[in-house]
């Protein structure tokens, strides 16, 4: 739309108020008001909703207490806060979801950051553990489970670290000008807990931003299924496939709509799998401790001293906190429409859409179908997670992209953080995106600038 | 309704719309374009229910500059006194330290509190791009040492043993390691701890993550007070030392004790850490060539424009009241509910920090210093409407305030905020109504001809202005 249908809807909206002398009963009309900023400095993915009531903002602020402020290992002078881990990677949210932006490869030492994290998986040959595959979409590695964990508490052994090197690709775009992509590969080491199983698979997964999480929770099933097309009827190149996956809080299989394979249904769902898996807390919808059954130290180690180390009620308000983050609005520069003309001629907007309505009514601009699609060989992580396989990725929303930077300090795009620009990570698109990705390249030098341009204005 | 497209802000229609439902619509700063493009584009008639539009610089720039001046003045007398306080409890401790007894620990003890009370109602000086936590800029040049003077919450574990919830003394802390000391967090620093003095402290301080708390009033409030902790359920506090009883170190921790001499080694170096980050405050707010306070008032190489101080200040204040205050200081500790989450959970003095803070702000606002004049001051420029709703919210927080202060004699606070106190509504509304009184800056700002948003005073993190 352009943009003086913006102002002209703006001043509709504030007519509508302003000619009305009693409160607008229109929920659809407030949530408008309430989710989205101007802001685009390195705080805008923290603001939150402007609330209705002091009771939603003492929830968002709740919530917000416990993503930030530190976890601690259990027993501990700090019973509010304890039961971190034994095992774990980062010991509070926001450590890898910097300012709530996408994490980044390296840490301020220049080792690799805890907010990549390994997940470990093995290969369901035998086809013995179809429960497990049922609720967890994959059979995690046996000794280490299905994460590693880079720290243990004081009595248990962290399970090992990890190191990437790079190949590095040199390559021309079609006007001849030279560019350079580079390939991680990934090893784990100072692995405490023995040998991998020789079956293993390591996923490396960056940490996604979380923008608009509770607009894109609000999406209907229908608006993101009609874009589903498994077997290509339209012969357009592109599929589009749902993942179908196990929310362990309502006990049933829903759309995965979160998470780099679409794994998690639900803001909720992955805010308890993240605290499960990253921090080792248990919680009403992973209630073990992270422990595999080989790791004794771990499961002999104090525990918290109650039910759970994140009860229902600040899991809670850790996903209203996340729901309740406003949206940054677009930012569009002198070439934003001409780059997004170009968005739209390659194709990039059939699997980044561009639009989609919540529940209240409200648009909402992502850049993502929320669908899996096959991404080529060379982007694989080779990970199956429910309906996702090795070369699917959900389509990552792109909004809030041009800010990235700002807020995590680097640019590192793609799910294991090898892209260092907008223009690498286009370059890495395979599988279904291979056309796209040759038209991008056949671009003029103008061009690519003008879409680079586009991608940091939405 | 029709599909609305949402690629533009609302925060300025909201509050316009907030304004209208009450039928007390306040034409002002940025919110009047709205409100003319309201009444000019759909007929509304005139605004004849609402009061006159000031314009925009109805407050002229000589009087803006007055206010500006009375403002650093106030932090001048604050600091000042929070020096003096500070100093007051250095010598209280080395008294202390030389001999300690019952009599000389309850000295050091007062004059922890005393000092809190000149501090407190300093706090209101920050998130305002100034010299206490300016985050860039020329402020920076005083050491922004508020996260040196006031980190909180901490983890005291790491500063001394403590009690776990199991009943077991942790170790491993910085006053029992003689040598090298690694704070916990992948990315902390080792530091030779083999002496304590007031560096290795500042070293240690944040060193792996905003918890890792070594200095300020919060660590020597824990090395004289110690723990003042439950160990039950977290959903289900019970303070072990009772609803009217704070931490209770034993003395002989500076007597008899292991780490007898670290531990009073340490509270020497806080304490004089203090002192020397609150004669970097005095220094930036008196007058000279080169001062903070020079470019705060608009002379010297580094001069801020008025707007732009009277900006940087409202947003301050604002931010202060609402976002610190108010959100993250009261609603944290009254929702979760837990002690470890009240600010002074060590004393129990989280009253004195809640009063304090709280005059610190009406202290700026009327351009007052311990009850009298400083000088000219925001509210006697505002118009009456404004000073009117700002009055009633003041004397509502007021009543408020002394209603808290009045329980603390049956309970502490760390007891009113937990569910079934008869206390904890008192709290609850005075938290909301700092909320409204955060938010009313942006009405005061307006009237200066600066425009706000509420997001502007909502969060405590964005100290960019």
């Amino acid at each position: 739309m352009s943009f003086k249908n913006t102002i002209y809807a703006t001043t509709a909206i504030i007519m509508i108020a302003g000619c009305s002398s009693t409160a607008s009963k229109d929920s659809k009309d407030e949530s408008v008001v309430a989710q989205f900023t101007k802001a685009d400095s390195s705080k805008a993915f923290t603001k939150a909703y402007s609330f209705k009531s002091n009771e939603e903002l003492d929830m968002h602020i709740l919530g917000k207490s416990f993503f930030r402020i530190p976890w601690v290992e259990a027993p501990s002078a700090t019973t509010a806060r304890d039961g971190l881990g034994p095992l774990f990677s980062a010991n509070t949210c926001i450590h890898c979801h910097p300012n709530n932006s996408n994490g980044v490869v390296n840490d301020t030492n220049l080792n690799i950051s805890r907010s990549l994290v390994m997940r470990l998986s093995v290969s369901n040959i035998k086809n013995i553990n179809n429960n497990l595959i049922k609720t967890n979409g994959f059979l995690p590695e046996p000794t280490y489970g299905g994460q590693l964990s880079f720290n243990g508490t004081s009595d248990v052994n962290y399970e090992g670290g990890v190191d990437v090197e790079y190949t590095y690709i040199g390559s021309k775009y079609d006007d001849g000008e030279v560019y350079e992509l580079r390939k991680p590969t990934f090893k784990l080491t100072n692995l405490q807990y023995g040998p991998l199983d020789k079956d293993i698979n390591i996923a490396p997964h960056k940490a996604l931003s979380l923008i608009g999480l509770g607009a894109i929770e609000s999406i209907s099933d229908k608006d993101i299924l009609i874009n589903e097309d498994i077997d290509d009827k339209n012969k357009d190149g592109i599929s589009g496939k749902a993942n179908w996956v196990y929310n362990p809080e309502t006990n049933s299989t829903e759309l995965g709509r979160f998470t780099w394979k679409g794994a998690s249904a639900s803001v909720k769902h992955q805010s308890a799998n993240a605290a499960h898996n990253d921090m080792g807390l248990s919680n009403p919808l992973y209630p073990n401790h992270n422990c595999t059954d080989a790791q004794v130290e771990c499961q002999n180690a104090l525990k918290g001293h109650h039910d759970f180390d994140l009860p229902m009620h600040r899991l809670d308000a850790i996903t209203f906190y996340l729901k309740t983050l406003k949206i940054p609005l677009q930012r569009k520069s002198a070439n934003f429409d001409k780059g997004e003309k170009i968005f739209n001629d390659l194709g990039c907007v059939k699997c980044h859409v561009d639009s989609f309505n919540t529940s209240d009514g409200v648009e909402i601009k992502p850049y993502s179908d929320f669908l899996l699609h096959d991404m080529g060989e060379q982007l694989s992580d080779g990970h199956t997670i429910f309906m996702a396989e090795k070369n699917e990725f959900r389509t990552p929303p792109l909004w809030g992209l041009g800010l990235y930077k700002k807020a995590s300090g680097e640019l590192n795009l793609l799910h294991d953080g090898r892209a260092r620009s907008i223009e690498e990570a286009i370059l890495w698109h395979g599988g279904e995106a291979s056309n796209s990705a040759r038209a991008f390249k056949a671009l003029e030098k103008k061009d690519r600038d003008y879409l680079v341009e586009f991608l940091n204005g939405i | 309704m029709d599909k609305v497209t949402v690629l533009y802000d609302y925060d300025n229609y909201y509050q316009y719309k907030e304004r209208k439902m009450d039928m007390k619509v306040k034409l002002l700063g940025s919110v009047a374009l709205a409100a003319a493009l309201v009444l000019g584009a759909t007929g509304c008639g005139s605004n004849s229910d609402s009061e006159p539009i000031p314009t925009e610089d109805s407050v002229t720039l000589p009087k803006k500059a007055q206010t500006l001046t009375t403002y650093a003045d106030i932090a001048l007398a604050n600091y000042t006194d929070a020096l003096n306080d500070a100093k007051s409890l250095n010598t209280a401790i080395d008294t202390f330290v030389a001999t300690p007894n019952e009599t000389n620990f309850e000295a050091a003890k007062t004059a922890w509190k005393i000092a809190r009370e000149s501090y407190g109602t300093t706090e209101i000086f920050r998130l305002s791009n100034g010299p206490i936590d300016a985050e860039e800029g020329f402020a920076t040049a005083w050491g922004t040492p508020e996260g040196q003077l006031n980190a909180w919450p901490l983890d005291e574990n790491m500063i001394d043993y403590t009690v776990d919830s199991s009943g077991a003394t942790t170790s491993g802390n910085i006053i029992d390691t003689v040598g090298n000391f690694t704070p916990s967090g992948s990315e902390a620093t080792t530091v030779d701890a083999t002496t304590i003095t007031k560096d290795v402290l500042a070293a240690l301080n944040e060193n792996g993550g905003d918890a890792n708390v070594a200095t300020g009033y919060h660590a020597v409030e824990f090395l004289l007070w110690g723990q003042d902790q439950d160990y039950n359920s977290f959903l289900d506090d019970t303070v072990t030392n009772g609803a009217t009883t704070a931490g209770q170190r034993p003395l002989t921790d500076y007597t008899s004790g292991t780490n007898v001499q670290r531990r009073k080694d340490y509270l020497v170096a806080a304490s004089e850490l203090i002192v020397d980050d609150l004669q970097d405050m005095v220094d930036a707010w008196t007058e000279g060539s080169g001062s903070y306070r020079e470019a705060f008032l608009g002379s010297g190489s580094n001069a801020i424009s008025t707007d732009d101080a009277l900006k940087q200040v409202f947003i301050g204040m604002g931010k202060f009241v609402k976002s610190e205050l108010a959100n993250e200081r009261m609603a944290v500790a009254i929702l979760t509910p837990s002690e470890e989450d009240e600010h002074s959970c060590f004393s129990d003095n989280t009253h004195v920090d809640v009063t304090t803070n709280y005059q610190g702000f009406v202290n700026v606002l009327k351009g007052e210093y311990k009850g009298s004049s400083k000088g000219t001051g925001f509210y006697s420029l505002l118009s009456a409407a404004t000073k009117a709703d700002v009055d009633t919210l003041i004397a509502s927080i007021d009543s408020k305030m002394a209603a808290m202060n009045m329980a603390v004699s049956t309970e502490h606070f760390d007891y009113q905020i937990k569910d079934g106190s008869s206390h904890k509504e008192n709290l609850n509304s005075a938290k909301n109504e700092l909320r409204n009184l955060g938010d009313a800056m942006v009405d005061v700002a307006g009237e200066f001809g600066i425009s706000l948003t509420e997001d502007d005073v909502t969060d405590p993190d964005e100290t960019s202005v």
